[in-house]
């Protein structure tokens, strides 16, 4: 296993260097710097930008603290300011819970919640942040309230928020939840983006048997709102393979049997709108193909899926797919599909865990045991689409101090797609990360230059050591791959979910060191 | 497109009735009005060790995040730990006396897996006895699970491993025949098993 991880790494740079193209670009990196709470797991979620002000958000994993502090950078990465959130509200000294932050319309709203054990209700506030001083406005305004009297099991609440494409329309999702996740109550909120109240639906109820696993909430343009839902019939319908992760030294004495979803499952679309109490439920299924991972995305009046494929009965990828759907009657058309080639999809299992996996399904054709992440479907400035698909395998282990996850994410496949829609080409970006309890340096991000698309990501080399990659993927789909930076003690790398994207389509990134002492920013500027 | 006009009249009408109010501060107080209970950061525990015969009184406080410190003072059953860790053929007993009453002092630094009052809970809680006139001192990680039933009563039960160290007796010959002529500091190990309930403040 490990020879083969070196030497696809060895071979992928021989290639890709073979048929190099001179990649023009200037890194600028910032001084490092500590973050107050950094000895705690941070992660860093982008807020936004106004006026080349770029706005982060540094937030310690829930695991271990609860402190938040917005920072923001110029373009030349200089930090104007910095400010931890104070969440105790301030005359009463109670502590709120940090819900969300979101920018919209060139204000930074932070979603907020406090317990009332008294009144058993959850109640749901807004203020606003001046993005000058960062400090929280005094004005609190209650924008929802559960109650959860009735329901002796109450555990916690959550709050799921979303901007629709053209940022006119904010939807939250509120719902209270038992110990177990389930859903005892939801409400959904739908604003404009002056936080206006457009529609509410007070009593959210999905009708389905069985199990709904909830993938994403979406609303669009005209403030409609759409789930795409999981829906399985048996949520316990699982086959298991033994991984063994005897490449991956900490792991070593881990190796266990580890849960695949059967195929039986299938995906669903609920919407939801104003004036209309039922919620519609459209199936998304494909004649004589089983969908494995879906995602999707609103184009003009339509919305728009794309995703990977199995043949029926079967969990294994092979293929990828793109259609439209009519939001209004939920008939699919233009369906376009794309065969991958067996060798496309490299395993990286051994013979052992391939076998096993086999032999546990009952199925010799099963050969992938991969979840996958699909990206939404984005438009390239020459009139094309692309999408990207990245394996990925989290594995959550029994540890004497408790429990850790493995965060392991392999290969990118690019499919381009031509002006109607069809597909155009398939790529493959080879990659190997692993992490346990820190997924924030696996991944990666990809953005268009000069008619290149582009693709960032840390790669986990010999000795568990990692290397920041920057691949380039140009026009005819030849591939460039540079390497940007190596391990080297306390060196930092690359935050790829917490890229801001510049207007010249450089990007400025996030960096941190393996152990959250040091942090800076980088920015990528092409010539 | 008159019943358009209509619909938008409507809508714009909706909008300013439906618009959720925002408050000053002091408007806002109602809201956060939960009788103190999220206030409620402090604990008075009794608490029992059937094993090793400890009755104890705790009282615990929120420190940070999901931290507290539980500082306890109880009482020791001489004859339980006599029976215990004196036995016939016991290597290293403690100098106690077989009947009587000990004292004892704790200090825990307790870290809950979520926040504060979430169930599962490690703590390091030294530990200083004084039994018969002698000093024992005992140290060692503990875990517990603790149920709060209507944000006022708390249930709580820990055990874990400890390590104590004091003075043995010097074992000489027959049955409980021993003297107390031994100076050096030994070691033994020490399980407790703790039983609380207490209410929250």
């Amino acid at each position: 296993m490990k020879h083969l991880l070196k030497l696809t790494i060895f071979l992928s740079f021989i290639f890709t260097n073979c048929f190099a193209q001179e990649l023009s670009f200037e890194i600028k990196s910032s001084e490092k710097f500590k973050e107050k709470f950094s000895k705690y797991p941070i992660d860093i979620d982008t807020i936004g930008s106004i006026n080349n002000r770029h706005f982060l958000l540094f937030k310690n994993l829930p695991k271990f603290r609860n402190h938040y502090s917005i920072t923001i950078i110029d373009d030349s990465l200089n930090v104007l300011n910095k400010k931890e959130l104070n969440l105790i509200q301030p005359g009463i000294n109670k502590e709120k819970k940090f819900e969300g932050i979101l920018m919209i319309n060139q204000k930074i709203a932070l979603f907020t919640s406090f317990i009332n054990d008294k009144n058993k209700k959850h109640y749901l506030f807004r203020q606003f942040i001046n993005i000058e001083t960062l400090e929280i406005e005094p004005e609190i305004t209650l924008i929802g309230e559960l109650d959860y009297s009735s329901y002796s099991k109450f555990e916690r609440a959550n709050l799921t928020f979303e901007v629709s494409p053209n940022k006119t329309k904010i939807m939250l999702f509120y719902t209270i939840l038992n110990s177990n996740y389930e859903i005892l109550n939801s409400r959904i909120y739908v604003y404009n983006n002056e936080f206006s109240l457009l529609w509410k639906n007070e009593n959210v109820g999905f009708n389905y048997e069985g199990h709904l696993s909830y993938e994403k909430f979406k609303i669009n343009n005209s403030g409609i709102v759409f789930l795409l839902g999981k829906h399985y019939v048996n949520k316990n319908d699982i086959y298991y393979v033994n991984f063994d992760f005897s490449y991956i030294a900490q792991f070593k004495n881990y190796a266990r049997m580890f849960p695949i979803e059967k195929p039986t499952f299938n995906y669903q679309l609920y919407k939801m709108e104003d004036g209309n109490k039922n919620i519609d439920l459209y199936d998304l299924k494909l004649e004589g193909r089983f969908i494995r991972n879906l995602n999707f995305s609103f184009l003009d009046d339509s919305i728009i899926c794309n995703g990977i494929y199995a043949e029926p009965g079967f969990i294994s990828t092979s293929g990828t797919f793109v259609f439209k759907l009519n939001p209004y009657i939920g008939n699919i058309y233009d369906v376009f599909t794309q065969k991958f080639d067996k060798d496309l999809i490299s395993q990286g299992f051994d013979k052992k865990e391939l076998a096993h996996f086999k032999k546990n399904t009952g199925k010799m054709n099963e050969w992938d045991p991969y979840n996958y992440t699909i990206s939404e479907l984005k438009n390239k400035k020459n009139g094309e689409k692309y999408f990207t698909i990245e394996q990925f395998y989290d594995v959550t282990f029994s540890t004497r101090g408790g429990s850790t996850t493995l965060h392991l994410n392999r290969d990118i496949f690019v499919l381009t797609l031509n002006t109607n829609n069809s597909f155009k080409n398939v790529s493959k970006i080879s990659k190997f990360q692993f992490n346990n309890d820190n997924p924030q340096l696996n991944s990666f991000y990809a953005f268009e230059q000069n008619n290149s698309l582009n693709f960032i990501f840390n790669a986990t080399v010999k000795d568990n050591n990692i290397e920041t990659y920057l691949v380039s993927l140009d026009a005819n789909s030849k591939q460039n791959q540079t390497l940007l930076s190596e391990y080297k003690k306390n060196s930092t790398m690359i935050m790829p979910k917490s890229v801001i994207p510049l207007s010249d389509s450089s990007i400025i990134y996030p960096l941190r060191d393996l152990n959250w002492n040091y942090f800076n920013f980088q920015t990528i500027k092409f010539k | 497109m008159l019943k358009l006009r209509l619909a938008l009249s409507a809508t714009m009408i909706l909008l300013l009735f439906t618009s959720l109010p925002a408050f000053s501060q002091s408007d806002a107080t109602k809201y956060f009005d939960d009788g103190g209970i999220s206030n409620r950061k402090k604990i008075i525990k009794l608490g029992f060790d059937p094993l090793n015969g400890e009755k104890l009184i705790t009282f615990e406080k929120h420190i940070f995040d999901n931290g507290s410190f539980e500082y306890g003072l109880g009482v020791v059953d001489i004859g339980t730990q006599f029976r215990l860790f004196n036995k016939p053929d016991s290597e290293r007993p403690i100098q106690i006396d077989s009947t009587g009453l000990g004292y004892t002092a704790t200090i825990a630094l307790k870290v809950y897996s979520e926040g504060f009052l979430s169930h599962f809970y490690i703590c390091i809680q030294p530990k200083i006895t004084v039994m018969s006139g002698n000093f024992l001192a005992s140290f060692g990680p503990q875990f517990g699970y603790q149920y709060l039933i209507k944000n006022r009563v708390t249930i709580s039960a820990e055990t874990g491993g400890s390590v104590r160290f004091y003075k043995p007796y010097k074992y000489t010959s027959g049955i409980n025949s021993y003297t107390n002529q031994d100076k050096n500091i030994t070691f033994g190990f020490y399980f407790p098993i703790l039983i609380k309930a207490g209410i929250l403040f």
